[in-house]
Order: C-alpha cells, then sequence, then structure tokens
C-alpha cells in the first residue's frame, strides 16, 4: 500500500507522463485516437462474423448475444495485453529521460499503462455504448461499477508491469516471455468464450486463472452475467497483492543497478 | 543512496560514494545474483571503478568545479550527486531543491516542440501544475531567445538552441542547487556570455553549483573551489586557481612525456614550412623563462623563427584562455626587424612594459609571416598565468583614479 501511496504522491508527475505518452502516440497522425478504437473494432468484428456466421454461434452463454461477450472478453484483454507490455517497456524507453531527469521508474511504468488502458477504456466505452443504443447489451444501473471493476483491471496489469520492467532492464529476452506467457493466456483466459462454456472437467482449473475472475467482473456490470466463480475472483485477490509485493522485492534488488542498462 | 535528509548548513553532502561495474558475468547470471541480493564473486580484474572514495561537502552559495582527464569518473559523480545513478557505496545527501543541466539536456524528447518540452519540465522537475507551467512560458521564450523554433520540434534544434532552451528552462526551475556539465561549450558567444551572467546571479542570491568541464577558465571563474578526479578517485581538491594550476601541470607534463606538445609548439606544428615559429619564451625581467606573471610584471617574449628564403615577420596575440582576444601586434605594423641567427634563423623580441592583464589565465601566440606580412604561415601558443585578485572584473587593469572633485 505504501507503494501505491508513492504513486498517488507522484500523481503529478504520472498524469504529465501519461500526458505526453499519448501524444508521442498520436504525434503526426491526422486521426489520432481514432486508429486505437478502429483497429479493435475490426478485429472485434472479424471475431463476431467468425463465430456468427462461421460456426453459427450468434448465441452466447444464457442466452446473450456473442459479440456482445466477445466486447467484454476481447477488449478487457487487449487493455491488459498492451498495459503490461508497454508497462514491461516503460523503464528501457524512458531510459533516455531517466538518465537525465532523477524520476521515479514506477511513475513511468505506471504511466505507460495507464494510459494504455485509458486508451483502449475509450473505445471499450464508446462500443458499450453503441451495443446499448442497438439493443444488444441491456443498459443496467451496474455499468456504474465499471471504473471499479477496470481499476481491478489496471491493477493486475500494473504489477505484471512493475514485476516484469526492471527485470527486462538487464535482460531484453524478459519481453518475448512475457510475450509468449500473454498469447498462451489469451487462449487460456475466458475471453473468446466464457468459463462455463468449457467442459466441467477443466472448469475448477480454468478458474484459477485471475483474468477468468476479471472479465467474469467485465461481463458482471456491463451485460447482467452471473457472477464469477467465485475461485477465479478469489486468484484475482491474491494474484494482484502477491504481483506487487513480489515487484516491490524485484525493484529493491534491481534498481541499485538499473542505470548501468539504461 | 541519494537522499534528501540535509545535515547542518550543507546543500549537497557526498560521503565516500563509489561506483563499481563489473565485467564477464552473463546477464542471465546477473540478474539471478541481483534478484538473489548475493555480492559479486569475481576477481578484481573484473571490477572497474568508475568513481571510488568521493567525499565533500557544499554549502549555500558555493559552487565547485570538478576537473580531470576523459575517463576520470566526472559524468558518473555527476549523475549519482543528479540521482541518476546509484553510488555502489557510500551516501549523497541533498537537503535543498536540485536540478540537473547534463548532456546539454534536461530529458528532452526530440518530437516534442521546445514549448512541449519546457512545460513538461517544469512539471516533472519543479512540480508545477500544467497551468503553472504554461504560465511560465513567455519568460523562457524571452530567455531562450529561438525565435519560432520554439514551436518546432526539438529533433530540428541545434545543439546551440537545444542548449539554449535547456538553460532557459532550467533558469525557471529555480533550483537551489544545481549539476551541470559541459553547458559553455555549445552557444554562441552572446549566449555564453547570458549563461555566466546568469551563473553569477545565481551563486549571488545564494545558489550552490557543481560544474564539470573541460573549459578551466570557466570553471575557474564560476567555482571558488575545484575537485580534481583523477581515476575515478580525488586527487586534489581545493582553491580552484591552485588545483587548475596543479591539473595543467599534470597534464602539461604527461603531454610532454608523449611527446604530443612541446613547450612552445601547441598548434599548427608543421615541419617544412616556408617561414615557421620554431621556438617561443616568455621570460621575467631577470630573464628567467617563466609562465606565472606578478599582476603589472614587464616580460619579455622572444619568438625564432626558420625561414630559410626570405625575411619573416611576426604577429604576437595574447588571448584569454577561453580564446577571448585581449591584444595583437605585428613587427611589420610597428616596423621592427628580427635579429639574424643564420642558417634561415631569425629571431623576434617584443617587451611587455607593466603587463596589465588581471589575474587569470591567458594564452600567448606567434604567428609567422611571409616577408609583406601578408600570409600567416604557422601558429605556436603557450600557456601562461598572471596572479593577483581573482575577483578582478574584466580584462585588463586600466590606468584610473577616484578623485573627490567630480565636474
Amino acid at each position: 500500500m505504501s507503494r501505491l501511496g508513492a504513486l498517488f504522491g507522484e500523481r503529478r508527475l504520472v498524469a504529465e507522463l501519461v500526458r505526453r505518452d499519448i501524444r508521442a502516440r498520436f504525434m503526426g497522425a491526422r486521426f489520432g485516437l481514432l486508429w486505437s478504437i478502429l483497429n479493435p473494432a475490426i478485429q472485434l468484428t472479424a471475431y463476431g462474423l467468425i463465430f456468427g456466421f462461421l460456426y453459427r454461434a450468434s448465441d452466447g452463454v444464457e442466452g446473450r448475444d456473442r459479440v456482445a461477450s466477445l466486447l467484454c472478453g476481447l477488449w478487457p484483454w487487449w487493455a491488459f495485453q498492451e498495459a503490461s507490455s508497454r508497462g514491461l517497456a516503460a523503464i528501457v524507453d524512458q531510459g533516455a529521460l531517466l538518465k537525465k531527469v532523477p524520476l521515479s521508474t514506477d511513475a513511468c511504468v505506471t504511466a505507460a499503462v495507464l494510459s494504455s488502458f485509458l486508451l483502449q477504456h475509450v473505445g471499450f466505452v464508446l462500443f458499450l455504448g453503441a451495443f446499448a443504443a442497438l439493443g444488444r447489451v441491456p443498459m443496467e444501473l451496474s455499468w456504474v461499477w465499471l471504473p471499479a471493476v477496470a481499476t481491478l483491471g489496471l491493477l493486475l496489469a500494473l504489477g505484471v508491469a512493475l514485476l516484469t520492467a526492471p527485470i527486462y532492464v538487464v535482460v531484453r529476452d524478459t519481453v518475448h516471455v512475457v510475450t509468449a506467457v500473454l498469447t498462451v493466456g489469451f487462449f487460456a483466459s475466458p475471453v473468446l468464450y466464457e468459463l462455463n462454456e468449457l467442459p466441467p472437467s477443466i472448469q475448477g482449473v480454468a478458474a484459477l486463472n485471475p483474468v477468468a475472475g476479471l472479465l467474469g467482473l467485465y461481463r458482471l456490470v456491463c451485460l447482467g452475467a452471473g457472477w464469477p466463480e467465485a475461485r477465479s475472483l478469489v486468484s484475482l485477490g491474491v494474484v494482484i497483492p502477491a504481483l506487487w509485493w513480489l515487484s516491490s522485492r524485484a525493484k529493491a534488488r534491481l534498481a541499485p543497478y538499473l542505470d548501468e542498462y539504461l | 543512496m541519494a537522499s534528501t535528509a540535509g545535515r547542518s548548513d550543507a546543500v549537497l553532502t557526498a560521503e565516500g560514494i563509489g561506483k563499481r561495474y563489473e565485467r564477464g558475468e552473463s546477464r542471465f547470471r546477473r540478474l539471478g545474483r541481483y534478484l538473489r541480493g548475493d555480492t559479486f564473486a569475481g576477481d578484481d580484474d573484473s571490477v572497474f571503478w568508475a568513481v571510488r572514495d568521493v567525499s565533500f561537502r557544499l554549502e549555500r552559495s558555493a559552487s565547485l568545479g570538478v576537473i580531470g582527464r576523459n575517463g576520470a569518473g566526472k559524468s558518473t559523480l555527476l549523475r549519482i550527486l543528479a540521482g541518476t545513478a546509484h553510488p555502489t557505496e557510500g551516501r549523497v545527501d541533498v537537503a535543498a531543491r536540485l536540478a540537473c543541466l547534463l548532456d546539454l539536456g534536461i530529458g528532452f524528447d526530440g518530437n516534442e516542440t521546445g514549448r512541449q518540452n519546457a512545460q513538461t519540465s517544469l512539471v516533472l522537475q519543479a512540480g508545477l501544475t500544467t497551468q503553472e507551467a504554461r504560465a511560465q512560458m513567455p519568460e523562457i521564450e524571452a530567455f531562450a531567445e529561438i525565435g519560432e523554433f520554439f514551436d518546432r520540434p526539438i529533433r530540428t534544434y541545434s545543439d546551440g538552441m537545444r542548449l539554449r532552451l535547456a538553460f532557459a528552462t532550467i533558469t525557471l526551475l529555480d533550483p537551489e542547487v544545481l549539476v551541470t556539465d559541459e553547458i559553455l561549450v555549445v552557444g554562441d558567444e552572446e549566449f555564453q556570455h547570458k549563461c555566466r551572467e546568469w551563473f553569477e546571479s545565481f551563486l549571488a542570491r545564494g545558489g550552490s553549483l557543481v560544474l564539470c568541464a573541460h573549459d578551466l577558465s570557466t570553471v575557474q571563474r564560476l567555482c571558488s573551489r575545484t575537485m580534481w578526479l583523477e581515476a575515478g578517485r580525488i586527487a586534489e581538491v581545493g582553491d580552484s586557481r591552485s588545483v587548475i594550476r596543479h591539473y595543467r601541470e599534470a597534464i602539461g607534463a604527461t603531454e610532454e612525456g608523449a611527446g604530443t606538445r612541446g613547450t612552445s609548439h601547441g598548434v599548427g606544428e608543421i615541419a617544412g614550412l616556408p617561414f615557421e615559429v620554431v621556438d617561443l619564451h616568455l621570460r621575467d625581467c631577470s630573464g628567467t623563462e617563466t609562465r606565472e606573471l606578478a599582476a603589472g610584471a614587464t616580460v619579455d617574449v622572444e619568438v625564432d623563427i626558420l625561414a630559410p628564403g626570405g625575411t619573416p615577420h611576426v604577429h604576437v596575440s595574447v588571448t584569454r584562455d577561453d580564446l577571448v582576444p585581449v591584444y595583437g601586434v605585428s613587427s611589420d605594423m610597428d616596423g621592427a626587424t628580427a635579429k639574424p641567427l643564420g642558417e634561415g634563423r631569425w629571431r623576434f623580441g617584443l617587451r611587455f612594459v607593466d603587463l596589465p592583464l588581471t589575474a587569470g589565465d591567458y594564452r600567448l601566440r606567434a604567428h609567422a609571416l611571409d616577408e609583406s606580412a601578408t600570409r600567416l604561415y604557422d601558429t605556436v601558443e603557450l600557456s601562461f598565468s598572471v596572479a593577483g585578485d581573482d575577483t578582478d572584473p574584466g580584462l585588463v587593469r586600466l590606468s584610473a583614479q577616484w578623485h573627490s572633485d567630480p565636474t
């Protein structure tokens, strides 16, 4: 918690780094933010067509719209995946700045994670609204809980990034390991499917995945789905603090050496 | 570790700081060792100390110069003081608001405009809000004097423009301690003058400065004390004038020993020229060769020119150590002639009576000219210093008297 408190104390610095990161992403691009929405939208449409037309599975679990379910799986996953990956590279990416200005590496990592999360959620919320307008998603009061669920996702991605970012500074293979894990994670997590669509024999194991709990919460608040598996919520509740604890240990050990590798 | 825990009246304290680099171990092994918290098990040959056993205290309104050859550990020391590198051993206490300007920059992003970068720097380093930072932009723009480039990406800037922007931003950060390096090596004379004035007023206002530079005259002018680093350790620390003199002697001795620079052949040593300076001496009134003059001393300059094909002329000039011209005189303009020594060798003698230079370091240059004094063939220089009160402003001490009866 003290680390979160320190980050809160650096909120002005983090906000400036987020602004700088977003400016850098869209520099020279006339349609800036539009691209960060359009590309996921194309992928979502492609998955929707594959499931709807190819496999004729337009109805999802409990009669929910399949594409709406995909929306609440894919987009939060993209947010998590992009935030984790960009957060991992944040210290190296900000190396030129860190060599000249004594900034907190936590602030750099947080800014990269936060900007990814914010941008992805702009697209997510816009599409959720569009789906509601089209009547494919019920407009529920539970949507007010979306910021809380997104915060959990942010804390999970931040935990991954804070743990891997200093390791990546020393050993650059880290990015390939994390990419491989995220690829496996994409298929092992209920992104394209819902947890209770899996064979009962493996549902128990799959529920130990903390991302399953996270995506379950997204579907709960956005689609009015049932509560996710208790095991997946416990896993989420355990993994987030565990990642933060581990990342604090790693930072304490690695921080004195990082400047040698930047 | 750098900390902000203050200690008495010192604004910056370094205690036994050292920075060690280890070699001969794969990154994977290193990562494992770091994570386990194990110490490096390699032998002494695998260890390189960039900085070792460096301790000092910097008081309020004091200035410390850091000098040394390339690789002496100056940049590493500055980065540790600035908090951008961790010392392997020792500690740094910072008890004041510290800003750093290293490698001509303060973390600018080349793709962003000068305005965006300056604004970001104020938020990141001074903790201002975006609105507060925005309000400071006109002042930075005025100080930097880079015109329309202020709103162009920094990647389009010259080194001088980049420095102008960085320096202008630093002035707005309002630091109590400034850690900086070769800041005055780029930029035009006018901006360098502006920077020097700002430094002087910064120190007068109670600011403290750590300045690392190869330009020794700047260090001497701005820093009351100087630390000379040699192979990562302090070789000498104390009064700037004295330390810089000893450093110069050491550098000169090394270079002479290596045969790279003779006592009177600093520039343009080209054998076989039709008009070539082969010797240059500076002697006091007793005829003794000297490089350290008392203020107001009378000195003789002796220049030998080898000119087998004709009668040469000579131009003798004095510049400050940073090459600001002080005076120049030519034999042809004064109708002076050389004394023939035989075998094409000629000697010019020139006396400076009551040399009115202020205290500092200077260069004496002799240029060999042809018979018509229209073509310059060769240049040789030597350095000398003038002792005296360091606070004298300007280059020369003009003859002036206060009187009580102004009209």
